[in-house]
C-alpha cells in the first residue's frame, strides 16, 4: 500500500511528553524528518507497517496564545478533518499527568466529535517505576472511556501493545460520532485536575529530584560558569575537534578528483571534472564533519534538557536587549543554518522579540560561511601557535569571526529595539516548562545529525554543481586552460570589477562574490574553478595556496571576511523570512540593508588594516 | 500579602489571588497550566537580578518571568524545610 492510501494516526500531546521519541521508535527509519534539531514546530510524517504516523507539535491546550501554538492547533484541526484519519494517540507524561490531561481531554472531545478512535499512551512509566510510583491505568482508562496503555518510549516497553491496539482499531467497526457540548479550556483544566487528584501519584519529590542539577546549573556563579563551559565546548567542536575528520575528507575528495579526472576521455573533460566540479564541491564538502558535530552537540544539549536552563539563564540579559530567553535556541541553531533558526523563532512569545530575533539570526556565523572563512583564513593568516600550542592564530581568527557575529547580532537587535517605537500592548510573558534532566537517546541524535549533514551536502551539491559548471564554461572557453584572462567570463568580470576595486579585489574575486549571492559556499566553488583554470600546470591542489599566489593582501582579505560576515547572501533565508513574517518588504529591506552595511564595513576594515600596516 | 516574587527557594505556599489587571492572554495561559487561586506552589530556583523564578505547580515545573510572578499573591507560606532528596 502506498503511503498516501494508508490510514493516518495522529500523535498529540503536551510539549516534552516524549512524542518525538515515540514517533522515532514507531517509524524507525521510515520517516521524513525535518532536517534539524529544535522544538518540533512542524509536522513530521513517517510510516509504520499499517499506518501513516503524523507527529504534531506539542500543545498544552487547543487554545493557543502564541504563533507557533496557533499553527499547531490549525495543523491538528486540519489533520482531524482529513478523512484518512483513523486514530489519535494522546501521549500522556506519567510523571506530569495533570498537565498532560488538559490536551488529552480536549483531543478526546475533538476526536469523538468526528468519530475518530482515541488511544492514550501513558509514557515515561519507566521513570515512574524507578521512583517506586505507579498509576492505575485501567482505572484511568475507565474514567476516560478509552484505552490507556502504559509505555516507555525510552526503553521501548509497551510499544508492542500499542501497535496491537492500533491494529485492532483498524479492523474494528467505525466509531460513532459523539458530540459533547462545547467546553472551554478552563473546564478541561478543571476536569484534568479532578482526574489527576484521583489517579496521579505524588510526584513532588520526583520532580524536585529530577531537577537537582539545577542547584548547580541555575545557581549564581556556577550557573554562569557552566553555561560558558558548555558554549566553549560547543564551539571548540567547530574549530578543533572536527579537524581530523576534515583532513580525512579533504584527502578523500582529492583522491576522488584525481582518479575521476584520469578516467575522462579527454583532458578537457578531465579539467572540468577536477577543477570545475570536484574542486569547488570538495572545498565545501570538507566542512560536513563540522555540520555533523554542531548538530549532534546541539541535539545533546536539547535532549538532555539543558537548553531550557540556558534559555532562562539568558532571559534577563536578552530581555534588556529587547529579545527573550526563547531567542537563545534560534540564535544558537543559526550557527548551523538560518532556516530552521527562523522557524524555531516561532516559539518566542513576544511578536516584537520575534522580529528582533529574525534581524539577528542572519548575522550568526552559519555553516555556509564556514568554507569562506576557512579559505580566507588559511590563505591570509599564518599557522602561528601561542601558549605552548594550545592557541593558534587561525583558530583565534575563526573564534573572532564567530564572536563578532554574535555581538553584531545582539547589537543590531538592541539598536532596532531602541529606535523603533514600542506599542503600548505588553508582550506575552515567558512561561517555560523545565523538562527533567535526561540522558539523551543516541539514535535520534545521530539521525538528526546525519539528516542535517545530508541537507548541507544536498544544497551545496545542487547549487555549486550548477554554478561551477557555468563558471567553468565561461572561464575555459574560448582558449582553454591557462588563458583565463581572454575567456568569455573575463569580459563580464572586468565589467563588474570596479565595484570591488576599492577593496583591492580583482575581477575573479568579484565574480565569485556575485555568484555567492545564490549561496555563500558558492564563493569557494567559483573561485576554485577560476583559479584552477588560470593555473595551467597543477603545482598545487591547495586552494589557499592558489589564493595566496594571486597576491591578495591582508587588508583585502579581511575586508572580504567582513563582507561575508554581514551580507545577507542566502536566497533561502529570504524565502523563509517572507513566509514567517508574511511580509515581502521585510526580507527585501533586510537583504539590501545588510549587503550595503557589509560593503561599508568591508571598506572600513580595508582602510583600517592598510593604515595599520 | 506576599507576592510570589518575594518567596525564597524551598518555600511552599498557596495562590491567594492573581492580579486581574494582567494581560488576558497571560491569565489564560496561567489557568491552562493550572495556576489558579488555591493552587499549591513550591519555589524551586530563583535567578539573580530579577531573572525568572522556577516553580513547581500543577504537577509540573515551570519558569516564570519575575514580572509575571509579581502578579501572583500568595498565603499560607511555609518556608524551606531543608528536605534531603
Amino acid at each position: 500500500m502506498s503511503a498516501t492510501t494508508l490510514p493516518r494516526v495522529l500523535l498529540v500531546g503536551k510539549p516534552n511528553s516524549g512524542k518525538s521519541l515515540l514517533f522515532n521508535r514507531l517509524t524507525g527509519l521510515q520517516q521524513k524528518v525535518a532536517n534539524f534539531p529544535g522544538v518540533t514546530v512542524d509536522v513530521k510524517r513517517g510510516r509504520t507497517e499499517d499506518f501513516e504516523l503524523i507527529d504534531l507539535p506539542g500543545l498544552y491546550s487547543l487554545t493557543p496564545i502564541s504563533v507557533d501554538e496557533q499553527v499547531a492547533v490549525d495543523q491538528l484541526r486540519l489533520a482531524l478533518a482529513d478523512t484518512r484519519c483513523a486514530a489519535v494517540i494522546c501521549v500522556l507524561d506519567a510523571t506530569r499527568l495533570e498537565r498532560s490531561l488538559v490536551l488529552g481531554l480536549e483531543a478526546r472531545a475533538a476526536a469523538e466529535a468526528r468519530g475518530i478512535a482515541c488511544v492514550y499512551a501513558l509514557n515515561m512509566c519507566d521513570e515512574l517505576n524507578n521512583a517506586k510510583l505507579s498509576i492505575d491505568s485501567s482505572g484511568l482508562s475507565a474514567a476516560l472511556g478509552h484505552p490507556v496503555l502504559p509505555i516507555s518510549a525510552r526503553t521501548r516497553s509497551g510499544l508492542g501493545a500499542l501497535e496491537t491496539q492500533l491494529k485492532k482499531i483498524q479492523s474494528a467497526p467505525p466509531v460513532p460520532k459523539c458530540q459533547t457540548p462545547a467546553s472551554r479550556t478552563i473546564d478541561f483544566t478543571a476536569e484534568a485536575k479532578q482526574l489527576a487528584a484521583r489517579f496521579a501519584p505524588q510526584t513532588d519529590r520526583l520532580l524536585t529530584r529530577q531537577n537537582r542539577l539545577d542547584a548547580f546549573t541555575l545557581a549564581n556563579v556556577t550557573g554562569f560558569l557552566s553555561f560558558t563551559v558548555v558554549m566553549a565546548v560547543l564551539f571548540q567542536s567547530i574549530f578543533t575537534w572536527a579537524q581530523p575528520l576534515m583532513d580525512a575528507a579533504a584527502t578523500g575528495l582529492k583522491i576522488l578528483g584525481t582518479s575521476a579526472a584520469a578516467l575522462m576521455p579527454t583532458p578537457m573533460l578531465g579539467d572540468l571534472v577536477k577543477d570545475g566540479l570536484l574542486g569547488g564541491l570538495s572545498a565545501v564538502l570538507v566542512f560536513v564533519p563540522q555540520i555533523f558535530l554542531l548538530t549532534f552537540i546541539i541535539g545533546i544539549l536539547e535532549d538532555s534538557g539543558y537548553l531550557a536552563r540556558a534559555a532562562i539563564l539568558c532571559h534577563r540579559p536578552l530581555s534588556l536587549l529587547g529579545l527573550s530567553g526563547r531567542s537563545f535556541v534560534p540564535l544558537l541553531s543559526g550557527h548551523a543554518c538560518a532556516i530552521p533558526a527562523l522557524m524555531a523563532a516561532r516559539t518566542i512569545e513576544s511578536p516584537r522579540a520575534r522580529w528582533l530575533t529574525w534581524m539577528a539570526i542572519p548575522l550568526m556565523a552559519c555553516s555556509a560561511r564556514l568554507p569562506v572563512y576557512g579559505l580566507l583564513i588559511a590563505a591570509l593568516i599564518p599557522d602561528k601557535r601561542y601558549a605552548f600550542g594550545l592557541l593558534g592564530a587561525r583558530g583565534l581568527a575563526l573564534l573572532g569571526l564567530y564572536a563578532g557575529g554574535i555581538l553584531s547580532g545582539l547589537l543590531v537587535a538592541t539598536a532596532i529595539d531602541r529606535v523603533t517605537p514600542k506599542k503600548t500592548k505588553a508582550a506575552l510573558p515567558l512561561i517555560l516548562e523545565m523538562p527533567p534532566y535526561r540522558v539523551p537517546s543516541w539514535r535520534p541524535l545521530l539521525r538528526r545529525a546525519i539528516s542535517s549533514s545530508w541537507a548541507f551536502i544536498h544544497r551545496a551539491g545542487g547549487t555549486i554543481f550548477v554554478v561551477s559548471l557555468i563558471v567553468w564554461i565561461g572561464g575555459y572557453f574560448p582558449n582553454g586552460n591557462g588563458h583565463l584572462e581572454s575567456s568569455w567570463l573575463a569580459g563580464v568580470g572586468h565589467f563588474i570589477a570596479p565595484i570591488f576595486a576599492p577593496l583591492g579585489l580583482d575581477w575573479k574575486v568579484a565574480v565569485a562574490v556575485v555568484t555567492s549571492f545564490l549561496a555563500r559556499e558558492v564563493f569557494v566553488g567559483t573561485l576554485g574553478v577560476l583559479l584552477g583554470i588560470e593555473e595551467a600546470k597543477e603545482h598545487t591542489d591547495d586552494m589557499a595556496a592558489k589564493l595566496q599566489a594571486t597576491g591578495m593582501t591582508l587588508a583585502s582579505g579581511m575586508a572580504l571576511l567582513a563582507f561575508f560576515a554581514v551580507a545577507l547572501q542566502c536566497v533561502s533565508t529570504l524565502a523563509v523570512l517572507r513566509r514567517e513574517s508574511g511580509s515581502r518588504i521585510l526580507p527585501l529591506a533586510m537583504a539590501v540593508c545588510y549587503t550595503v552595511a557589509a560593503y561599508g564595513l568591508a571598506y572600513l576594515v580595508y582602510t583600517l588594516v592598510n593604515a595599520l600596516h | 500579602m506576599m507576592r510570589l516574587s518575594d518567596l525564597t527557594i524551598g518555600t511552599v505556599a498557596t495562590v491567594a489571588a492573581i492580579d486581574p489587571g494582567a494581560e488576558p492572554a497571560t491569565l489564560a495561559r496561567l489557568t491552562t497550566l493550572g495556576l489558579v487561586v488555591g493552587t499549591p506552589i513550591a519555589v524551586e530556583r530563583r535567578l539573580p537580578m530579577s531573572g525568572p523564578i522556577v516553580l513547581r505547580f500543577g504537577g509540573a515545573v515551570f519558569a516564570l518571568e519575575h514580572a509575571t510572578a509579581n502578579l501572583i499573591s500568595v498565603h499560607n507560606t511555609v518556608p524551606s524545610q531543608q528536605e534531603s532528596l
